[in-house]
């Protein structure tokens, strides 16, 4: 009898370790590896969400001004009133005249999305040093402004310094 | 002689004494397999319900209002951040514009209409000279000109060839960004093998500008890092032609006109 039961438990050990014990184990070690990267998945979470908060809290508190200029260089709309105004103000400062301000064209920037390309053209009047100080008055205040042309023209009969201007400014708004 | 026939007792036959202790072996082979799938298996059971559990609360954090604010908000930050340092790398500046008409003109000769097309890249000069020997000097003045530029930027430390008190010497080039060495935004590649001199202004390794937690969404270029002021003379008229010559009724002055092709680093 003895034989017999011997080789029924040493087949009935073999199967269960062949077909039940290895494929568990196998399922075992795979749910042992997803566990531990949904555990790394759960750290990373942690802390990507605390270094969010204190990436806001940083910005909010540390780097408010800086946050400021990104915002008043590309303004969340167009606002051409106060860009015309802004002009204005920057001729009257420097000594030059504007004339033909009001004209303005926008469409959609080329690259980015969701951002808006304004621009305006106007002519301006005065003596070369006040009509550079204009532009470097321009390009130094907050919103962010850039050239796309110039026409200066010497205006003839008049003091050999005085000219003539047309310009075509570049301006962005979300 | 009388023969007793007596029936002999069967023979027991006996197993072998090792053949005793497989089977015992066998019975605790089976005990132990089976125990070990049991185990096994409810080890499994256990790992599959702390995955489950991992996964909802990952989702519930996932789906947190606050969650997705502050993803939203670092979104926001990061885009803003990007649109201002390509908007404004990208922007035209008049100074030097000016710094090159103020240098460039030759004194026996004046410009009466001057055009830039920035997109074009190029400026139409017209004006008049003395004479023509003054225009051809004016010519020459305005094809050999350069101007000397500063450029901030970041130098990797393994381009960096020398270092020499508060300077060094690369053959290799600067990364031009808006803040730090970060991929993001737009690259900006200035080549610093002419460069005059390359100021050091701070060295800076990985750990050293990443404030706590700013590591989110922006990916740092990792290694260390100069952050350098170079001084490099550049040329900005890539190409000049001149049109229009010929003498004026007044005065015997030269007219002239020359289309310039200038490179986009006048801008900058």
């Amino acid at each position: 009898m003895r034989p017999i039961i011997t080789i029924i438990c040493l087949t009935m050990a073999f199967v269960i370790m062949g077909l039940f014990l290895w494929p568990e184990y196998q399922d075992l070690r795979e749910a042992m590896i997803e566990a531990e990267i949904k555990d790394t998945d759960w750290q990373n979470m942690l802390n990507y969400s605390r270094s969010m908060d204190k990436m806001i809290e940083i910005l909010n508190e540390e780097y408010e001004e800086e946050v400021k200029k990104m915002d008043d260089g590309i303004p969340d709309d167009h606002y051409i009133p106060s860009l015309f105004s802004e002009i204005r103000n920057a001729s009257r400062a420097s000594g030059i005249r504007v004339e033909n301000i009001g004209s303005f064209s926008t469409r959609n920037h080329s690259e980015k999305d969701g951002i808006t390309e304004i621009e305006i053209s106007f002519a301006v009047r005065g003596d070369y040093l006040n009509f550079k100080n204009f532009l470097l008055r321009l390009e130094n205040s907050a919103r962010i402004k850039s050239i796309r042309g110039i026409r200066i023209d010497r205006i003839a009969g008049e003091d050999f310094d005085t000219l003539e201007s047309n310009l075509t400014l570049i301006t962005h708004s979300y | 002689m009388a023969i007793s026939i007596k029936p002999q007792k069967d023979k027991k036959y006996e197993l072998p004494g090792s053949f005793n202790i497989l089977f015992y072996y066998s019975i605790i082979i089976l005990f132990f397999a089976l125990s070990a799938y049991l185990l096994v298996n409810r080890w499994n059971e256990n790992m599959q319900e702390q995955i489950q559990s991992r996964e909802s609360v990952l989702q519930r954090l996932e789906q947190q209002s606050e969650f997705q604010q502050n993803k939203l908000k670092v979104h926001d930050y990061r885009s803003k951040v990007n649109n201002y340092s390509d908007i404004l790398s990208a922007r035209n500046s008049v100074e030097g514009f000016f710094l090159f008409l103020e240098n460039s003109i030759h004194p026996l000769a004046h410009w009466q209409e001057v055009r830039l097309d920035a997109e074009e890249r190029r400026i139409d000069l017209e004006g008049n000279a003395l004479d023509f020997d003054a225009l051809e000097q004016q010519h020459s003045i305005l094809k050999n000109f350069s101007m000397e530029k500063e450029f901030t930027g970041w130098v990797d430390a393994e381009d960096v060839e020398e270092i020499a008190e508060d300077r060094l010497s690369t053959d290799g080039r600067a990364v031009s960004l808006y803040n730090k060495p970060t991929s993001m935004g737009r690259e900006e590649v200035i080549n610093l093998r002419d460069a005059e001199e390359i100021l050091i202004l701070q060295k800076i390794s990985e750990e050293d500008y990443e404030p706590q937690g700013l590591r989110v969404d922006i990916d740092l270029i990792e290694g260390e890092w100069y952050e350098v002021l170079a001084k490099k003379d550049v040329s900005p008229v890539d190409d000049i032609e001149l049109r229009n010559v010929g003498e004026t009724d007044e005065e015997l002055r030269v007219m002239f006109e020359l289309i310039l092709t200038i490179d986009p680093i006048i801008f900058k």
